[in-house]
């Protein structure tokens, strides 16, 4: 028996400035991580801002963890169960973490002192701040902040996690921890993570989402992803002419992907060859 | 079981709701607001000065003139309670914060409500440092007259009524100018444009405090309606300013319309004319606070007989106490 979808949404459309962000987007999300890619634009962070309560959408339902977010009591109910990472979260420079952190709690209605600080300091341990939540924000490092407003989105034991890039303007050695701290996010908990990273997506997620134009246009495992892509990527010794995407690789050697010609030496995919597929051309890039 | 997943019983901290967490908030932005720095520097520098030596006058002070010179300082404290909760009012628009926070339980409303009560604390040391120096006044050698406790609490009613201005203002407009520019215009409306004392006495009033004391004897007011006037302007602009970010309950409009009505009836009451007896009192107490004694009735004390040849000397005695006005 398989346990019912956090999150189900039905024909979500919004118009902003004229265009249609989001354009009938159904889905249904389960426990575990769901990786959201899309190129800029693509509608992603207006539909999770949808999912997270914070913009209602001009049609379609939703519901989050049995809640109707188009009432008042529902939207409350939603978000009670709810942790969200904005993609610019808006840090109060001038607090400590802890500071920060704690004042979040409150507007999620964490009262009782001593609760709440308990809460927050277990937060803050979580993503590895124990040592600096006396810091102010302003003198911690872009990755700290990051992990800051993910502790801030932790707070609660939220039972959905939307995450909008959060991994944006991390080094390596950043990303590597925040990876850590969204795989432990997801056990036992629904996370939507939206980002640019492909190998974020491969790491971390059990299923994927591809937005382009405010539309889904994939929805499946990051296998079935790459599968996709097979038999469609290739290498040459010079450019071909009307792929998708190809590049000269540090052997010198071009890699295509498209529509291979006959004859072709193929390459095994990767999430991002097929990700490139699935967007249809309009994440094309030549090198 | 790691950390981040490890299961909480976070519902047991929500324990009362929006209520707590509106309290919970003022109480976070209570001491923010006392932290501010200009709100800081000016209760810090009104205790400095009540501490210093060379600070009050602390030869023969009137009572009714104390408790008056309480409120001038305190405006300061006001206009820098104003830009205070201003400035924490439009902290999230400023870091971009809003988005967020809209995602969150406490809604706009409950937040603009505990930046109201924040300013609380504000006033409540503005009230401290009054009856300091007051107290202070009073037990000098040569205190004379009463004072008014309605004139007392002027001050720090004006503390919250501008520090419930600047949340109003915070919920008005986002431009960080605004706060700057009201404090000018309060400025300018209290001592330029209705301090002139040929000016008709209900316009006088109408100022937060009374700023021209020592120039000449100040006439007599009924007080209690001038602290009416103050605090139902500060509820009617904590609640204008509930209404602004969305609060529209019925329990807020209500609030709203009652201290409105009892802002127009402080005004109204503020200015009319004392009665004749009051009247009396306090044109007495004016230049002689205290009940007038002869060099005869002091030579009962030879210690404190006065030399023949300024006689008859009117002399004071030191009376020591607070008045309620009506």
């Amino acid at each position: 028996m398989t346990a019912p979808p956090t999150v189900t949404a039905s024909g979500l459309a919004l118009h902003h400035r004229g265009v249609r962000a989001v354009d009938g987007v159904s889905l249904e999300l389960g426990r575990g991580v769901t990786g959201l890619l899309g190129p800029n634009g693509a509608g992603k962070t207006t539909l999770l801002r949808i999912l997270a309560t914070a913009t209602p959408p001009d049609s379609g339902a939703l519901s989050v963890l049995g809640h109707d977010p188009g009432t008042v009591r529902g939207r409350r109910e939603a978000r009670r169960a709810l942790g969200y990472l904005p993609q610019d979260p808006g840090f109060h420079a001038g607090f400590t973490a802890f500071e920060f952190v704690d004042y979040v709690a409150v507007l999620k209605e964490l009262t009782d002192r001593r609760t709440r600080h308990a809460e927050v300091r277990r937060v803050l341990d979580a993503v590895g701040l124990a040592e600096v939540r006396g810091r102010r924000i302003r003198r911690l490092s872009g990755g700290m902040r990051q992990r800051v407003a993910l502790a801030a989105a932790l707070l609660g034991d939220p039972a959905f996690l939307v995450l909008d890039e959060p991994t944006v303007g991390l080094d390596p050695e950043q990303r590597i921890r925040f990876r850590e701290l969204v795989a432990e996010a997801g056990e036992g908990r629904t996370v939507l993570l939206s980002t640019h990273q492909t190998e974020d997506v491969a790491m971390l997620c059990g299923r994927v989402l591809v937005m382009d134009r405010g539309r889904v246009r994939f929805d499946g495992t990051p296998a079935e992803l790459t599968a996709a892509a097979r038999g469609r990527v290739w290498s040459s010794a010079a450019r071909s002419p009307g792929v998708l995407a190809g590049f000269r690789t540090g052997s010198g050697e071009f890699r295509n992907i498209g529509d291979p010609p006959a004859g072709a030496a193929l390459l095994e995919p990767t999430l991002e060859d097929g990700y490139l597929l699935a967007l249809d051309g309009a994440g094309a890039v030549t090198a | 079981m790691s950390a981040v997943t490890a299961p909480r019983r976070a519902a047991a901290a929500r324990d009362d709701g929006t209520r707590g967490a509106v309290l919970a908030l003022a109480r976070i932005e209570a001491v923010r607001l006392l932290r501010f720095p200009a709100v800081a520097a000016a209760l810090l520098g009104h205790a400095a000065w009540l501490l210093w030596p060379g600070g009050p006058s602390d030869r023969h002070p009137v009572l009714r003139d104390v408790a008056l010179s309480t409120q001038l300082p305190l405006l300061l404290a006001g206009l820098a309670a104003l830009l205070g909760a201003n400035s924490a009012v439009l902290r999230a628009r400023r870091h971009g914060a809003e988005g967020w926070f809209g995602t969150l339980l406490l809604r706009p409303g409950g937040r603009t409500l505990a930046h109201v009560l924040s300013v609380l604390p504000t006033a409540a040391v503005s009230a401290l440092l009054a009856v300091w120096r007051l107290g202070w006044a009073a037990s000098r050698p040569g205190a004379s007259g009463h004072a008014s406790a309605a004139e007392l609490a002027a001050g720090p009613a004006a503390v919250l009524l501008l520090g419930a201005a600047g949340v109003l203002l915070g919920r008005l407009t986002a431009s960080a100018f605004a706060a700057p520019l009201a404090v000018v215009v309060v400025i300018t409306f209290d001592f330029v444009l209705v301090t002139p004392p040929d000016g008709p006495a209900w316009l006088r009033w109408l100022v937060p405090v009374v700023s021209d004391v020592g120039r000449q004897p100040l006439p007599g007011r009924p007080a209690g309606a001038h602290v009416l006037y103050l605090v139902s302007l500060a509820v009617l602009a904590g609640a204008a300013a509930v209404l602004a970010a969305g609060g529209r309950s019925a329990a807020v409009r209500t609030v709203a319309g009652v201290s409105l009505a009892a802002a127009v009836a402080g005004a109204v009451l503020q200015g009319l004319p004392m009665p004749g007896a009051e009247q009396a009192r306090t044109a007495a107490a004016g230049p002689r606070p205290a009940a007038p004694e002869t060099s005869a009735a002091a030579a009962a004390r030879p210690h404190e007989a006065a030399p023949a040849r300024i006689a008859p000397t009117v002399r004071t005695v030191r009376t020591v106490g607070v008045q309620r006005w009506g």
